[in-house]
This record gives C-alpha cells, sequence and structure tokens, in this order.
C-alpha cells in the first residue's frame, strides 16, 4: 500500500510539473508565435543549470519558419542555437534579448536545436530544475 | 522521466554507431559530438559538454505535411483518404491512436480543400476516436461547434485544429501517454505519405509530389528514433514499428548530393533569410514506387 502510494506521489508530481511546464509554455512562448502556426513539433523540457537540451526535426523548403525559445526565469542565461545535421553553426541567440529567430530553408533539411542553461553565478546547493521550450512555428 | 525514457535511446546510439554508415547514423551521431563549437561558444565552458543532452526527434504534424502536399498543387481525391467507417471498429488503444493520427491527416486534407461536408464527416471519426482514448476533454462537440463556425475560413480552421492537436500531445506527455502520442504522429505521417504517394500516381507528371515524397527521407529516421523510445505491444511492432524499419531501408536508397546554389534570384535578392545547405536528392522513379508499394501494405494491414 504504502509502494502504490509513493507510486502515485511520484506520478502525481511528474504529471504537475509536466503541467506547469505547458502552462509556461503556453503562457510564456506561445503568444511569440504571432501568425505563424505550430508545427506540432512538441518541444519542451525541465533542465537544470549547465545543461542543455536537443531537438532534431525536419524543416521543409518553401515554408517560413520561427523559433521561439523561452525558459523559466529561474534559470538565468538560457539561450539556443540552430545547426545543421552536421553540427555547423547556423544561429545563436546568446547575447540577444529576443529569442526568437525567422528563416526559411534552403532546401527540406534536418536542424538540430540545442536550448543552453548556462551554470548559475552563484550555484545553490538545491538542485534547480526550470522549465525551457523551443516552439516551432510556420506559415505558407 | 522523459530523459528516463532516452537514456536508453542514446546509449543505443552511441553503441551501433560503428556498424552502421547510413546518412541517417551519421546525423545522429552528430548529435553527440561537439566537434564544430565555435570560440563564441568555446567562451561560455559553463555548460559541461560531458552531461548528455535530452534529445527530442519530432515529425512534422499532419497539418504541416497536408499543406505541402496541397501546395504542389494536385486535386482532391476523396477516394484515397483511409475507409470512414473504419472509425466505429472495435479497436485497442494503440491502433485507435494510430487510427487518430490516420483521420487527423485525412482531415487537414479536406480542410485544406475546402471540403465542408467531407471536413465534418471526418471531425466526426476524429471526435468519436479521441474520446476512446479518454482525449474528450480536448477534442469534443465544442471543437466541432468552432469548426463548423468557420467552415468558410480555412486559416481559422486550422488555427483551431493547430491548437487542439498541441493539446492532445501536452495532454499525454503530461498524462505518461507519450507513447500514445508517438503511434498518433506515427499514423498520422504514415496516412500523410500514402496520399502523397496515391497523388504522384495519378499525377505522374507533378514532379514537386515526387520531391516531398523524397523529402520524406528525413522525416522517417526521426519518426523511427520516436518510436524506438517505447516499448510496445507484439501487433504494434508487427504492423508498424518492423516494416516502417524497413520502408526507412528504401529511402536510404535515396541518395543526399550537396550542390552550391547558383541562381541569385534564389539567394541574393530574397527578403527572407535562407538558411542550411542546398541539398539534391536523388532518387529514381523505381524507389518511388517502392516506396509506394511499401507504405500502401503498411495502410493495408491497418485497415484490416
Amino acid at each position: 500500500m504504502k509502494q502504490v502510494l509513493i507510486t502515485l506521489s511520484i506520478l502525481f508530481i511528474s504529471s504537475l510539473t509536466y503541467s506547469q511546464c505547458r502552462g509556461f509554455v503556453k503562457q510564456n512562448c506561445e503568444p511569440s508565435l504571432g501568425v505563424y502556426i505550430p508545427t506540432g513539433q512538441l518541444n519542451y523540457t525541465e533542465i537544470s543549470p549547465g545543461s542543455k537540451s536537443e531537438f532534431m526535426l525536419t524543416f521543409y523548403k518553401g515554408q517560413d519558419y520561427r523559433i521561439v525559445a523561452c525558459a523559466d526565469p529561474i534559470l538565468t542565461n538560457v539561450h539556443f542555437t540552430v545547426r545543421d545535421a552536421n553540427r555547423t553553426l547556423i544561429f545563436d541567440s546568446l547575447g540577444q534579448t529576443d529569442l526568437e529567430f525567422d528563416f526559411k530553408v534552403a532546401t527540406t533539411q534536418k536542424l538540430i536545436i540545442s536550448l543552453i542553461a548556462e551554470e548559475l553565478e552563484n550555484p545553490s546547493e538545491e538542485e534547480i530544475e526550470g522549465c525551457v521550450s523551443a516552439m516551432v512555428g510556420f506559415k505558407y | 522521466m522523459f530523459r528516463n525514457q532516452l537514456y536508453p535511446l542514446i546509449i543505443a546510439l552511441i553503441l551501433f554507431s560503428g556498424c552502421d554508415n547510413s546518412e541517417t547514423q551519421k546525423e545522429n551521431d552528430n548529435l553527440h559530438q561537439n566537434k564544430s563549437e565555435t570560440s563564441q561558444e568555446k567562451k561560455h565552458k559553463n555548460i559541461s559538454d560531458e552531461k548528455i543532452p535530452a534529445i527530442y526527434f519530432g515529425v512534422p504534424s499532419p497539418m504541416e505535411t497536408t499543406i505541402i502536399l496541397k501546395n504542389s498543387g494536385a486535386q482532391f481525391e476523396e477516394s484515397i483518404m483511409f475507409p470512414l467507417e473504419n472509425h466505429q471498429k472495435e479497436l485497442g488503444q494503440s491502433k485507435t491512436a494510430i487510427y487518430l493520427g490516420i483521420y487527423s491527416t485525412d482531415l487537414n486534407y479536406c480542410i485544406l480543400s475546402s471540403k465542408k461536408e467531407e471536413t465534418l464527416e471526418e471531425l466526426s471519426a476524429v471526435i468519436n476516436l479521441a474520446k476512446e482514448i479518454h482525449l474528450g476533454s480536448v477534442v469534443n462537440e465544442s471543437t466541432k461547434d468552432r469548426i463548423e463556425l468557420n467552415l468558410n475560413n480555412k486559416d481559422s480552421m486550422q488555427v483551431i485544429i493547430a491548437s487542439t492537436f498541441w493539446k492532445m500531445e501536452t495532454v499525454m506527455k503530461e498524462n505518461d501517454r507519450s507513447n500514445l502520442s508517438s503511434l498518433i504522429v506515427a499514423g498520422g505521417w504514415i496516412e500523410g505519405l500514402y496520399l502523397a504517394c496515391e497523388l504522384a500516381k495519378i499525377n505522374p507528371d507533378n514532379s514537386v509530389i515526387q520531391q516531398i515524397i523524397a523529402d520524406q527521407k528525413y522525416t522517417i529516421s526521426n519518426l523511427n528514433e520516436l518510436l524506438k523510445s517505447y516499448a510496445f505491444d507484439a501487433e504494434i511492432n508487427e504492423s508498424i514499428v518492423v516494416p516502417l524499419k524497413y520502408l526507412e531501408k528504401i529511402f536510404d536508397q535515396i541518395k543526399k548530393e550537396e550542390y552550391e546554389e547558383t541562381n541569385s534570384k534564389n539567394k541574393e535578392f530574397s527578403d527572407d533569410l535562407i538558411i542550411g545547405k542546398y541539398f539534391k536528392l536523388k532518387f529514381t522513379p523505381e524507389i518511388i514506387s517502392s516506396i509506394h508499394n511499401s507504405i500502401e501494405s503498411i495502410r493495408n494491414d491497418l485497415n484490416n
């Protein structure tokens, strides 16, 4: 019985965390897509300072794309990069205030989007995790 | 939790990286390399590269795929859509999820083709299937009411549908049912490729459709990586997972060739920022025909 309760608690907490992350994405990232329609490639997760999360996505020729990155304010200095499939850097939002990138692709191809949360300047002993998201929208 | 599901995948990728020299494998391996880090990034050494990042393999939604298909100029063909009566069959959770993906693609195809009656019929199927896998709170009669109000406005309908599917995926992720979500994605992609292959057969001179089919080379590897993250029962393995791996091998016959864009009209005078490399996919009618046969067989199995 105790084990069942523990399992249920873990599931509830996990669900709550993702729910909070979704709420955060919906409130903070989705509006930045503007007229771009979400591609449905759902890209949000929780990361800790000093780590990164990567998404490999397909982008089609002829579409206009917007990538919007956003992160929980608890994670300071979050930026994102866009690389081609050979990891050649195409874009880095480091130092930019707007975490948005509008583009088209030369031909249909895969791109790797990395969300990077830098180490905190004054790391606390408590383990910190925050929601990060890279939403991709398109228009045609 | 999500990351835990991905660790076996990451380990598998590392273990098998020396065994497979396909382009897909090379691309996936690149996810774990940092050979081309820029000096700007090196300045930010706070990020510990030794930490394996969580990786997500994305597959475009049925909406995006059908929009591209519609842009090819092909006419609407009702006869190629999945039989509508199938959604009333007794299905398990997994097959219901696959069917939901299939009908979602057909729904988008109808919306984009401005077929009002067909749109409402497909939407009813989607609502019915969504209810079966406990997504009734996301896709329901109120979704239908909103679509009905916007039947003359394709753009509004797309926004409603896009937002609905975004909610569906997030709800499934929250409820630890990402495995079913991956099957919705798989079903949607299978139907999109099938529609493209059928339209290519009907319009043999339309090279754009053939290019769309060939472009799925990029997506099938992501889809298979996504499916690899989950354990499915024997029926799903036999009807989806194994045949899609076989299909990927057919796509591997399409070779990717990089080229320099010399047409300045395409490059320099465009107001849009164009990124990435220029690739030409080299394929023959026989490869397209093999892809068609393979996807038709997968879809026929699902129809039984």
